[in-house]
């Protein structure tokens, strides 16, 4: 699904340029759950925005479903972006003045897609999640772990192929996490392709590999 | 998607209660004075627009030439009318309107109903034909068609009516060329079709002693003192056509005017652009001001302008609280057009709230803006449709204006770092922010230069020496044979009361239009070498209680009764134009030749010249003769004013004593002579009132931004302070960047005001120096006016609790 060969970026200040990627190859199949792990400023986040195509890298190739990402113009990476790719943050970047209603139904209408049918697949997943009775609630009357379940069901609404998680349950206490993490577990199962960022070794147990990096290269990259 | 953007943008609204409240304060206040001035330039462009074939409609005017100086007046030569309709084939129809010489009022009288109308004219028969009227009792077509017959205003038909028909009733109208009876053939509405021509009553010329005298008058030289009409055929060419009168002119009165020793030559106005732009003497009704519109229409402009600017800096201001919420559109799917587009929307949306509360704001002031404009402005959204389509303009401007710049500032931001935790830090649009805010400022202070100027201009006004003494002068008109004649015994009455210190009698006084006039030339001259001079017959009496000042020799004096005939005293001025000088003109004479016979008069006085016109015209030659005559036009009183109603009073009873037929009519010298500066003190009160605004919204708008750069420096002002700063250096710390802009726009400012204010001063030939100071003033309030506001917030900043503010991040 995913072809990075030697993927470098970089940051100009002033004169100096200092490296975040180099030299990065990667090859993710369809049906994966990838861990990127590695110390802090490694470029694990860079590189699971190059994937999800929000920053792009200065050198190299990208390689999705065989689009050539790194030669597409903005206005067809954007419709790659917003028809392949889920995204969960740490701190769950809800909208603020939506609902738990509304921020799941938001990518759905960016895809243009008929209120009965947005209607019937927020409702499934709110069932899934056990938050029907929270639907009209604002972010800031959920807990932690809520968020991050109504971040999840708006990064799937619009089913994508791939999910990129950037340390998905960094901000949550460990019995929350676990709830997370059993819920990527089994979209992984139902054939979802995950790609998550995180320190935490128990949180890597879930996928199925695990890359380590560090100083831009890959160190080490081992099936589970 | 469109309902989601409204939701998003009405929570939006709530949550930033304050916010909104000023954004929209500031919008609506802008939207409601555009609105307001919009609705009084429409009904000053409206003016005249009404007549059918408007395009085809103008008046001839003429230019006199008299030593080497030009005059332009409204009024024409009475043959003039018809012999261009019988002659030059590009004129289809033509009429006359005549304000009969000397009369000012006429007694109009119904049963036991009097009262007085000056706005009384003589019309030809076709003058409905050419003018356009919204007749609502009879027609045009059969309206004054024959001696004695009348068209009265609604407004008059009411005074005299009271509701009932008036077509068919016979009033009497009289002036002092005596009292006939009329019938009304025809009434129109007053309100509803503005004309230049301010007539309530129109009488067929050729009624009356006044009909006897002036309807067929067949000189072409004199007597310009009519207003001549043409109505031309489609096709015709106005310019081809001028180009004919000057052999006319040549042919009917050359000779005869180089007898007199004039020159003129007559030219076409269009009737369309009479009212705003018309510069010739002797219009029949007020006219309106181009400048006035060019400077209201400005200044709705920029109000508007500032307030969108506000909303502007606001709105961008405040889009570092909504990074987070473009970001996580970005990366759930949003382009950036869709989200712009969601952004135009929140603003077309508080446009719309604006433009509802703009609305009210101009409803709730509607009163005071029409006791200012001196006008009465509708504001009838529901039925009135072109402010309607204006409204919808003012919108989309607005919203498009307003909106545009936020719309793409939001929608471009990178999605990236703001997600990485560190919201929304470092994004502002500082430098954009700074253009508006100096642009706010040029607006603003350029406005209280303006106001300062004209203000000033209308203290000198006020205060300036008029060559006499306008204070506590009591006028009343002798319209009619019947008062004219009783002077005399009012004049003994009046003085018995001790309030009363003086009563004297004129031709005319200062303030109104005198047709009395002649030309003079001096010892040894060539007649043809004249100048021209307006004459004031007065009584004796008249010269002391006005207050002329006496440069040389004496005023007229009882003991001596050749003063009657053979004296004259003339102003300073008259005596340089008849080539004398100061020290010997004493003694001199002042000759004028008229049909051949040459007179002389002696001249025993000299006076300061005086301002007979307001001052926007030049001072002209003035003699005096004493009136032989016992009719003065008017009666003047000089009175103590310490119980002013009262002496009104009696003097009205001693007249109802003495002249049964008039009623009693008075007016004050001082307030007569303002009333020429209503336009420029109209104009200056609504300059200020507007100025005042937009000083208002560029506060409001800055007070914000303060607010704002308080809120996001909160955390560095708390350092600030644990380190040890006072209060004063956060509050210059928070100014300073404003202070630079702010004197910025003083230096863009100054120059433009200086031209537009000069452009304005030169509508009065008496004028102030624009002065440096007067500048740097304006410039010093604008800088205070700014420091306050952000220095408010400064305060409150620097009175924080600095633990918290750095504890909150």
């Amino acid at each position: 699904m995913i072809t990075l060969s030697k993927i470098a970026r970089y940051y100009t200040s002033g004169l100096q340029k200092s490296w975040v990627l180099r030299d990065m190859t990667l090859d993710v199949q369809q049906g994966e759950f990838l861990t990127i792990m590695g110390p802090s400023g490694a470029g694990k986040s860079t590189l699971l925005n190059i994937i999800g195509m929000l920053d792009q890298a200065n050198q190299g190739e990208y390689l999705f479903f065989d689009e050539p990402v790194h030669k597409l113009k903005e206005k067809k990476r954007h419709e790659l972006h917003k028809h392949y790719m889920g995204f969960i943050f740490q701190a769950y970047h809800l909208i603020d003045e939506l609902t738990v209603y509304e921020n799941i139904e938001t990518p759905l209408l960016y895809r243009k897609i008929k209120k009965e049918e947005r209607q019937s697949r927020i409702a499934d997943l709110l069932d899934r999640f056990n938050m029907v009775a929270k639907k009209n609630l604002f972010p800031h009357q959920l807990s932690g772990g809520q968020q991050q379940l109504v971040g999840i069901a708006r990064a799937i609404v619009s089913n994508p192929k791939l999910l990129l998680a950037d340390e998905p349950t960094g901000n949550l206490h460990t019995s929350q996490g676990k709830v997370i993490m059993d819920l990527l577990k089994s979209l992984h199962t139902e054939g979802m392709s995950i790609i998550q960022v995180t320190h935490s070794e128990k949180n890597a147990g879930y996928g199925t590999r695990i890359i380590e990096i560090e100083d831009g290269f890959i160190r080490k990259d081992m099936p589970l | 998607m469109i309902t989601n953007y409204l939701k998003i943008a009405l929570r939006n609204l709530i949550k930033l209660k304050g916010f909104t409240a000023l954004n929209i304060l500031g919008l609506s206040i802008g939207i409601a004075a555009s609105i307001l001035i919009i609705q009084f330039l429409r009904t000053e462009l409206k003016v005249d627009k009404h007549h059918v074939d408007l395009a085809n409609l103008y008046r001839v005017n003429t230019a006199f030439t008299v030593g080497g100086k030009e005059t332009q007046t409204a009024t024409s030569p009475s043959p003039l009318a018809w012999t261009m309709v019988n002659d030059f084939p590009e004129v289809y129809q033509s009429t006359r309107l005549l304000k009969p010489p000397g009369v000012n009022q006429f007694l109009i009288k119904f049963e036991e109903k009097s009262f007085f109308e000056s706005k009384t004219y003589f019309v030809d028969s076709t003058f409905f034909e050419v003018m356009t009227y919204d007749f609502v009792e009879s027609s045009p077509a059969g309206a004054i068609k024959e001696p004695f017959q009348v068209v009265i205003s609604s407004l008059i038909a009411n005074k005299l009516f009271g509701g009932q028909a008036a077509l068919g009733k016979s009033i009497e109208i009289s002036s002092q060329w005596g009292a006939d009876q009329y019938e009304i053939t025809g009434v129109y509405e007053s309100s509803g079709l503005p004309s230049h021509i301010d007539g309530e009553i129109y009488i067929n010329m050729r009624s009356g002693a006044i009909g006897r005298t002036f309807y067929d008058l067949d000189e072409w030289a004199g007597n310009n003192l009519y207003l001549t009409y043409l109505k031309l055929h489609p096709q015709a060419d106005p310019s081809g056509l001028e180009s004919k009168f000057p052999d006319l002119v040549e042919a009917k009165a050359g000779e005869r005017m180089r007898t007199l020793g004039f020159s003129k030559s007559h030219f076409l106005e269009p009737v369309k652009d009479i009212y705003l732009k018309s510069k010739v003497s002797y219009q029949v009704g007020p006219q309106g001001n181009q400048s006035m519109v060019n400077i209201l229409g400005i200044i709705a402009l920029f109000v508007l302008i500032i307030a969108c600017i506000n909303f502007m800096n606001l709105a961008t201001a405040k889009a570092t609280l909504r990074t987070k919420e473009v970001a996580v559109r970005k990366v759930v799917g949003a382009s950036r057009k869709i989200l712009s587009g969601q952004f135009m929307i929140e603003t077309i949306l508080y446009s719309f709230i604006a433009l509802i509360c703009s609305f009210l704001i101009a409803y709730l002031v509607l009163p005071w803006f029409n006791h200012l404009a001196g006008r009465t402005i509708q504001l009838d959204i529901f039925h009135d449709k072109s402010l309607l389509l204006w409204t919808v303009a003012i919108l989309f401007f607005t919203a498009i204006l307003a909106g545009s710049y936020p719309s793409l500032y939001l929608s471009s931001f990178s999605p990236l770092n703001i997600l990485r935790g560190s919201a929304g830090k470092g994004i502002t649009a500082k430098k954009i922010r700074k253009i508006l805010v100096i642009t706010q400022f040029i607006i603003s202070i350029g406005l209280i230069q303006g106001i300062l100027i004209i203000q000033n201009q209308l203290e000198f006004v006020r205060s300036k020496n008029l060559g006499f003494n306008s204070e506590e002068k009591v006028v009343i008109p002798l319209n009619t044979p019947e008062s004219a004649i009783k002077y005399q015994v009012l004049k003994n009455d009046l003085l018995a009361d001790p309030n009363i210190l003086f009563v004297g009698g004129s031709s005319t006084v200062p303030g109104q239009v005198n047709l009395n006039d002649g030309l003079y030339y001096g010892e040894g001259q060539d007649p043809s070498n004249n100048v021209h001079a307006n004459i004031n017959w007065v009584d004796p009496d008249y010269l002391t209680l006005m207050g002329f000042n006496l440069d040389e020799g004496r005023f007229f004096s009882q003991d001596r009764i050749a003063d009657t005939v053979s004296s004259t005293i003339i102003t300073e001025k008259m005596v340089a134009s008849l080539g004398y000088s100061l020290d010997d003109v004493i003694g001199k004479n002042l000759y004028w030749t008229w049909d051949g016979i040459t007179r002389k008069r002696k001249i025993i006085g000299v006076v300061d010249d005086f301002h007979a016109n307001s001052l926007h015209k030049e001072v002209g030659n003035q003699i005096f003769f004493w009136s032989t005559t016992e009719n003065p036009g008017y009666l003047v009183a000089s009175v103590e004013t310490g119980e002013i109603n009262n002496l009104i009073g009696k003097m009205e009873t001693t007249w109802q004593k003495h002249v049964l037929s008039d009623p009693f009519e008075f007016y004050f010298l001082d307030d007569r002579l303002q009333s020429a500066y209503e336009t420029d003190q109209r104009m200056g009160s609504l300059i200020f009132a507007f100025t005042l605004l937009a000083i208002f919204i560029s506060c409001l708008g800055l007070f914000g931004l303060a607010a704002f750069a308080a809120e996001t420096r909160r955390r560095e002002i708390g350092i600030r302070k644990v380190l040890g700063a006072s209060v004063s250096g956060i509050v210059s710390l928070l100014s300073k960047e404003y202070l630079f802009l702010v004197i910025l726009a003083i230096l863009i400012a100054t120059p433009l005001a200086w031209y537009f204010m000069t452009k304005w001063l030169s509508n009065f030939h008496y004028h102030i120096e624009l002065s440096v100071f007067t500048f740097i003033v304006a410039g010093f309030v604008g800088l205070l006016i700014a420091l306050i506001t952000v220095g408010f917030q400064g305060l409150r900043a620097a009175g924080s609790h600095p633990v918290e503010a750095i504890k909150s991040e």
